[in-house]
C-alpha cells in the first residue's frame, strides 16, 4: 500500500441494534485525538441495515465523514461478508489508521481484515497517540494478566490497525451543531457473498448495563458483615434518607457502588447471587448505574 | 472427519518476567502449560470425535520443541496426533506471521473440515490468530462459540456468546470455530491416555518442510514491532502537605478536607 502522509483516521462502528452506542462514541474520542495529533481528517465506518440515522449520529459525536455499507444482508454480524466489506473500503480509500472496539464484533472482523491487508494489528489497546517524530501510532497494550504494558508499531504498512478496549475514555459531549460527510458506499453483489447465515438470536435475561459502564464504583465487603446489610447497601448509599451525609454525597457525586460479597456470606454453598445492578436515581438530573456482585462475578 | 486443533503452550504463572531491552518473555525462569483456555477446544474436538464416525483429530502448535508437552496433554486427553511447528526462523513472530505459519502446515496436512481454537492464549491475550488463520485460508470463522448445535450436511450450527446474549449462526466446512469456557467441562486425562501421550511421537516441522521463505516468518515475517515494554506502576493519588510550622500544616489539611465536603 502506498505511503501517504495525511492518510485518515478510521474507526469501525460497532455493529448494533441500538443508536446509543456507546463503544463506538468512545471510539471516536479516541479518533478524534488521533486525528488532531496528525492534522488529518476522522471517518467512521458503518456496516449495517439502515444506516442513515445512525451515521447522523457517529457525526454528531465526531466523525468528519461517515462511510456507510448499508445492505439488508448487513442487519446481522456475519464475519466473512462485513471484513470483505471492509477490506474492499480499505483498499479503496488507504487510511492512516483503523481501529475497532475490542468487543466480540471488533476482535472478530479485525483480524480477518488485517490478514487481507497483510498489516499489523494490535489487540486490546488502553492506550493510543501520534509519535511525533515518526507520525506512527504507538499502541499500548497490557499483556499476560496486566502484568506489563507493551508498546507497539506497525511501522512498514497501512493501515495501522488495533482494537480498542472499552471504558478506557469517555465519548465527546454530543455536538447537534456539528456538519460532515456521509457516503453511502455502492459494492458489487459477490462482495456481500457470506459463507455465514445468521439463525437466531435470544438475549440474555439480565438487561442491565454491565458493570464497565458504572460512573463510580465503590467497593464492599466483609465489613458489611450480613447478606442482608450488603443486599441494602446500594439504598442507603443511594436515595433512602433524604438529609443523610450518604445522600447528599451520593446527590453530589452520582455515586454508584459495587458491593462484594464474601463467601462467608452464603450458606449452604448456594451459588454466587446473580450479579445485578440498579438505577439510582440520585437526583433528577442524574442517573446513575449503581451495582452489586460477588467477587466470582466474571467481570472482576 | 477430519479435525485439527489448535494449542499454545503458555507460562504456567501469571508472574512471568519480560525481558525490558528485548521486549520478550523469560521463558527460561517459568514453567510452562497447555494453555487453560486450549483445553475447552481440546475437549470439544474430542466428543465431536465421540459423536461422529471416522473422526481423526490432529492437534498443531507452534513454538520451542518444549511444546511438544503442551501437544502431550492434548493427546492424552483423546486426540490422535501431534504436529509441532518448531524453527528458530519462527521466532519473534507476532499473530500475523504465527498465522501465517499454521496455515501453510493446515494446507500441507491437508482437507481438515473443523479447526478448533481456544478462546486466546493467557499469555499474549491478543485471541487474533484463529480469525487470522481463517482468513488467510480464505474459510469462514466462528468465533466466541459457547455451544455447537450440529455439524452434518456440509455445514455446522452453533451459538456464539456476544455482549447481550447468544446468537446461532450457522456456516459451511471448512471452518475455524473458536471456542468460550462455558462450552463444557475438560475432562481429566485418564491413564491409558496419558501412557498413550507419553510414548507419542510428535513430528517437528520447520520452515523449509512448509515451503515458508524467511521472510514470510519470525520477527522479518511480522508486521508489528514490540518498541517497548515496561511495568505499569499502580500507584494511589496522594496529596503531602508540608508547612513550615504544625499549626500551618493543620489549618491547610483542616482547609483541604472541608473544601472536599469531608468535614
Amino acid at each position: 500500500m502506498k505511503e501517504k502522509q495525511n492518510g485518515e483516521v478510521w474507526v469501525l462502528a460497532e455493529q448494533e441494534g441500538n443508536l446509543s452506542n456507546r463503544a463506538s462514541y468512545e471510539l471516536l474520542a479516541w479518533g478524534r485525538k488521533l486525528a488532531d495529533e496528525k492534522g488529518s481528517r476522522l471517518a467512521a465506518v458503518i456496516i449495517r441495515h439502515d444506516t442513515e440515522k445512525p451515521a447522523a449520529s457517529l457525526i454528531r459525536f465526531g466523525a468528519d465523514t461517515v462511510y456507510a455499507a448499508d445492505s439488508p444482508k448487513f442487519a446481522h454480524f456475519l464475519p466473512d461478508a462485513f471484513a470483505n466489506v471492509l477490506y474492499a473500503l480499505v483498499k479503496k480509500s488507504e487510511p492512516d489508521i483503523l481501529i475497532a472496539p475490542a468487543t466480540t464484533f471488533g476482535r472478530t472482523v479485525m483480524p480477518l481484515v488485517a490478514s487481507l491487508a497483510k498489516t499489523g494489528l494490535t489487540a486490546d489497546c488502553t492506550e493510543l497517540k501520534i509519535d511525533k517524530k515518526t507520525g506512527l501510532l504507538l499502541q499500548t497494550r497490557p499483556a499476560i494478566g496486566g502484568n506489563v504494558m507493551a508498546t507497539i508499531i506497525t511501522p512498514n504498512t497501512k493501515p495501522q490497525m488495533a482494537t480498542v478496549r472499552p471504558n478506557a475514555r469517555k465519548p465527546l459531549p454530543e455536538d447537534s451543531s456539528r456538519t460532515g460527510e456521509i457516503v453511502f458506499e455502492k459494492f458489487p453483489e459477490d462482495a456481500l457473498e457470506s459463507r455465514t447465515r445468521f439463525v437466531k438470536f435470544k438475549a440474555d435475561e439480565i438487561g442491565e448495563p454491565p458493570l464497565q459502564e458504572a460512573d463510580v464504583i465503590v467497593a464492599g465487603g466483609k465489613g458489611l458483615k450480613s447478606e442482608k446489610k450488603l443486599r441494602n447497601a446500594p439504598r442507603t448509599c443511594g436515595d433512602t434518607r433524604r438529609n443523610s451525609r450518604g445522600f447528599k454525597r451520593s446527590r453530589r457525586y452520582g455515586l454508584g457502588a459495587v458491593f462484594e460479597t464474601d463467601r462467608t456470606f452464603r450458606k449452604n454453598r448456594e451459588p454466587a447471587p446473580v450479579y445485578r445492578s440498579r438505577h439510582i436515581r440520585s437526583s433528577p438530573a442524574h442517573s446513575r448505574n449503581v451495582f452489586f456482585g460477588d467477587s466470582r462475578c466474571n467481570q472482576y | 472427519m477430519r479435525i485439527a486443533v489448535l494449542v499454545k503452550q503458555v507460562p504456567a504463572t501469571d508472574k512471568v518476567k519480560i525481558d525490558e531491552k528485548t521486549g520478550t518473555m523469560v521463558r527460561s525462569s517459568v514453567e510452562s502449560e497447555l494453555n487453560p483456555l486450549d483445553l475447552y477446544a481440546v475437549e470439544e474436538a474430542v466428543r465431536i470425535k465421540e459423536h461422529t464416525d471416522k473422526a481423526e483429530i490432529t492437534v498443531i502448535s507452534m513454538g520451542p520443541q518444549s511444546a511438544s508437552e503442551a501437544i502431550k496433554d492434548a493427546l492424552s486427553m483423546g486426540c490422535d496426533r501431534g504436529i509441532l511447528l518448531s524453527d528458530r526462523a519462527f521466532a519473534g513472530s507476532d499473530t500475523w506471521a504465527t498465522a501465517h505459519i499454521i496455515s501453510a502446515a493446515l494446507k500441507k496436512f491437508g482437507h481438515f473440515d473443523i479447526i478448533l481454537t481456544g478462546e486466546r492464549a493467557t499469555d499474549g491475550e491478543t485471541g487474533q490468530v484463529g480469525p487470522s488463520v481463517a482468513a488467510q485460508l480464505g474459510i469462514p470463522v466462528l468465533t466466541y462459540v459457547s455451544k455447537i448445535i450440529s455439524i452434518s450436511g456440509g455445514c455446522i450450527v452453533a451459538e456464539r456468546a456476544v455482549e447481550d446474549g447468544k446468537e446461532t449462526i450457522e456456516a459451511s466446512l471448512p471452518v475455524v470455530v473458536s471456542v468460550v469456557k462455558e462450552i463444557n467441562e475438560p475432562r481429566i486425562p485418564n491413564l491409558s491416555g496419558k501412557l498413550r501421550a507419553k510414548n507419542a511421537e510428535i513430528p517437528v516441522i520447520g520452515a523449509k518442510e512448509l515451503g515458508l521463505p524467511p521472510e514470510e516468518t519470525g520477527l522479518k515475517g511480522s508486521p508489528t514491532r514490540v518498541v517497548s515494554v515496561f511495568y505499569p506502576s499502580f500507584s494511589r493519588k496522594s496529596t503531602i502537605i508540608s508547612g513550615k510550622s504544625a499549626e500551618k500544616a493543620a489549618e491547610m489539611l483542616f482547609e483541604f478536607l472541608k473544601s472536599r465536603g469531608i468535614l
